[in-house]
């Protein structure tokens, strides 16, 4: 009797090694086949994108998000990805992004169910992948609950800042944008104790003079009242027009002059 | 030194209060050499000082602490609302030194040589060290909020430190004239005390129902939820009408330039704001010694282990109360006075070469929104997995009646009372 345990202790602590190798020290976006059709094989370097959140979150509802994905101008990237690998759907948000931006660099709040590591993987206009991840831990606070969201909160109006003038002709500065809504997962229970209906924005996108700059697709990760600040490069006064649909058809627009200031 | 029977019951019934009763720890333990140096004089260092000398008497404990005097910032701001006199709020260490047999340094602590265990004083005197807790509470940041800086600071008191900065904020909010706007920014989390700037607004209300009716309170928040929201919410509006507004992170509430001279904010989305009286709370991080020890990282704070709050990043140093990172647990003063506690076991375990005993650790945060009507919210925390979990808790009922809400607040003065009275009383 007792060969036998020992025997299938052993065979356990085999069948359990692959796995328990893999998350120590194995890179994010090979723990998971999230991102495999994308990648088509390749192996992601390290140093083209990086990304930066609380070491610690008290409050998973809405955790600050930072890319920074480095110059656009000659090369750079075209898209980035990312991923909660601990969240029931893992993908957060695609971002495509035009060198009229000048400078890949989001700042976003996103949702975290739990502690896990959040990874970004980015790809160039070369073809080439980069990837960069964190750890977070989520420590949900009692004392920083909040209390539920409105349930039928419509979509409301847009909020824009950008700077006014622009510094310089292709020099990039930041936009901010935010919109009211409620951005429903449809895993949350309403005080009937059924299921609040998904509702979310799914996708933004930024027009510089009729061309699209900046096209994001937001899935139900991204915080409620989604707030997304990028760059911008304008080569000359212009305008740009933002807007915003959700999966309901709904839409909104924001329309912004862009000057820019003259060189003395 | 010795203690006498009546008073060893006495500290059996603190020990339990500090979180130890459950730890099964031997009230005395065998004579454990050693120096303890505890930096920082507040709710978690003047409590781990003394559980230390009560737990082990034969223990040297030194306490650095370069105020005579100290200010709590539990009930400051009932200073501000005129419920309560700025000498109330201050503790001297006199019984700790004379009755409890800490030794109390009155210093700055300026490096700390962790390779040799030492701690270098202001005027260059070095302790050496067997254990070393740090307890410093925050240091705001001066960098971290455009146009805000300790100049500024004199214009747009912070107040987050009680002391002189209360003082001049409460004298600001007397000398405006009825009709003023009363300001505050308040930082996202993680900061000092989660629901003290909700507290402050209504007890600057407070103030403002007697003397200057026409006047309102402006809160403009970095983030979109906050400690005890719901009943914040519902106590202003019921005490106050609508004399104080709330304005989230949606609602274009961040903050992100502060001009002193014009006494007016610029919000993320460009709205600007002046006021009579503006109140910026800033971004913070973990006491000038805790960085220079190196225990913080790129947070800005000190993390822990878990369940004795032993720096992860140098040995023989603990750090404690709102420096450390012990989320889920808040940084609150009753936090900091649990962390002392369980902290103090903890060290006095190791001096020993024994186990740290099981960790226990409570929280209780009261707010007055009036004179008679409080709430509050209640934690209980312990290890699982290797790390800090709420277990148990919640916060005052939404409905209630008046009777609860008064009963609440008398909690509130005894907690203040019994606390106090518990690390700086006799």
């Amino acid at each position: 009797m007792l060969p036998r345990i020992r025997h299938w202790c052993f065979l356990l602590v085999f069948m359990l090694l692959p796995a328990l190798t893999a998350t120590a020290g194995t890179p994010a976006w090979q723990q998971t086949d999230v991102a495999a059709d994308w990648l088509d094989g390749a192996k992601p370097e390290t140093d083209g994108v990086h990304i930066e959140l609380p070491l610690v979150s008290e409050e998973g509802m809405s955790v600050p998000l930072e890319i920074r994905g480095g110059a656009l101008n000659d090369g750079g990237l075209r898209e980035i990805r990312v991923y909660a690998l601990g969240n029931p759907e893992p993908e957060v948000m695609r971002l495509r992004m035009n060198p009229a931006l000048g400078r890949a660099d989001f700042s976003t709040r996103i949702r975290l169910d739990e502690s896990q590591t959040v990874f970004v993987l980015a790809r160039g206009v070369d073809g080439r992948f980069f990837a960069a991840e964190q750890a977070v831990r989520v420590a949900n606070s009692g004392c920083l609950a909040r209390s539920d969201e409105p349930i039928d909160a419509p979509m409301g109006a847009p909020r824009v800042a950008l700077p006014d003038p622009f510094p310089a002709s292709g020099e990039p500065g930041e936009v901010r944008t935010l919109i009211l809504h409620p951005m429903e997962t449809g895993l949350r229970e309403g005080p009937d104790g059924a299921l609040v209906p998904r509702r979310i924005i799914e996708e933004f996108s930024a027009d510089l003079d009729g061309e699209t700059v900046l096209s994001v697709r937001f899935h139900a990760a991204v915080s409620a009242n989604p707030y997304l600040a990028f760059q911008l490069a304008p080569q000359a006064d212009g305008g740009l027009r933002l807007h915003w649909r959700d999966e309901t058809g709904e839409e909104r627009e924001a329309y912004r002059e862009v000057k820019v200031g003259k060189e003395d | 030194m010795s203690i006498d029977h009546g008073r060893r019951r006495i500290l059996a019934a603190l020990s339990a209060s500090l979180g130890l009763a459950a730890a099964g720890l031997p009230l005395r333990s065998r004579a454990a050499p050693g120096r303890v140096v505890v930096v920082g004089g507040g709710f978690g260092g003047a409590a781990a000082a003394r559980a230390l000398k009560q737990l082990s008497p034969d223990l040297d404990v030194v306490l650095i602490e370069p105020a005579a005097v100290f200010r709590t910032c539990p009930f400051s701001n009932l200073y501000l609302g005129g419920l309560r006199s700025f000498g109330s709020l201050g503790h001297h260490y006199g019984h700790l030194q004379r009755r409890h047999g800490v030794r109390v340094v009155r210093s700055m602590a300026r490096a700390v040589d962790a390779e040799q265990r030492q701690v270098r004083l202001a005027d260059g005197t070095r302790l050496g060290y067997d254990r070393l807790i740090l307890s410093p509470g925050i240091d705001l940041r001066w960098d971290a909020l455009e146009g805000y800086d300790q100049a500024a600071a004199e214009r747009l008191p912070h107040a987050w430190k009680a002391g002189a900065q209360s003082r001049l904020l409460r004298r600001q909010i007397r000398a405006m004239d009825d009709g003023g706007l009363f300001l505050m920014v308040i930082p996202d989390n993680p900061y000092r005390c989660p629901p003290g700037p909700y507290e402050r607004a209504a007890m600057v209300a407070h103030y403002f129902r007697q003397h200057k009716p026409r006047s309102k309170v402006l809160l403009l928040d970095a983030k979109d939820a906050f400690s005890k929201q719901a009943l914040f919410e519902q106590g202003w509006r019921q005490v106050y009408g609508d004399m104080i507004e709330w304005v989230g992170f949606s609602g274009d509430g961040e903050v992100v330039r502060v001009d002193a001279g014009e006494r007016s904010v610029e919000t993320a989305f460009g709205q600007r704001h002046q006021a009579a009286v503006i109140n910026v709370i800033p971004p913070q991080q973990a006491g000038y010694i805790a960085r220079q020890a190196g225990v913080t990282d790129r947070s800005g704070w000190a993390p822990v282990k878990a369940g004795t709050f032993e720096s992860s990043l140098v040995p023989n140093v603990y750090v404690i109360g709102d420096a450390a990172v012990a989320a889920p647990m808040p940084k609150s003063a009753f936090c900091a006075h649990s962390q002392a506690g369980v902290t103090a076991a903890a060290v006095l375990a190791s001096l020993a070469d024994r186990p740290p005993p099981e960790p226990v650790w409570l929280n209780t945060c009261f707010s007055l929104i009036d004179a008679d009507y409080a709430i509050s919210i209640s934690g209980h925390y312990r290890l699982v997995d290797g790390e800090i979990r709420e277990l148990a808790g919640g916060v005052s009922p939404l409905v209630a009646t008046t009777e609860f809400r008064g009963r609440e607040a008398e909690h509130a003065r005894n907690w203040y009372a019994a606390m106090t009275q518990s690390i700086w009383g006799a």
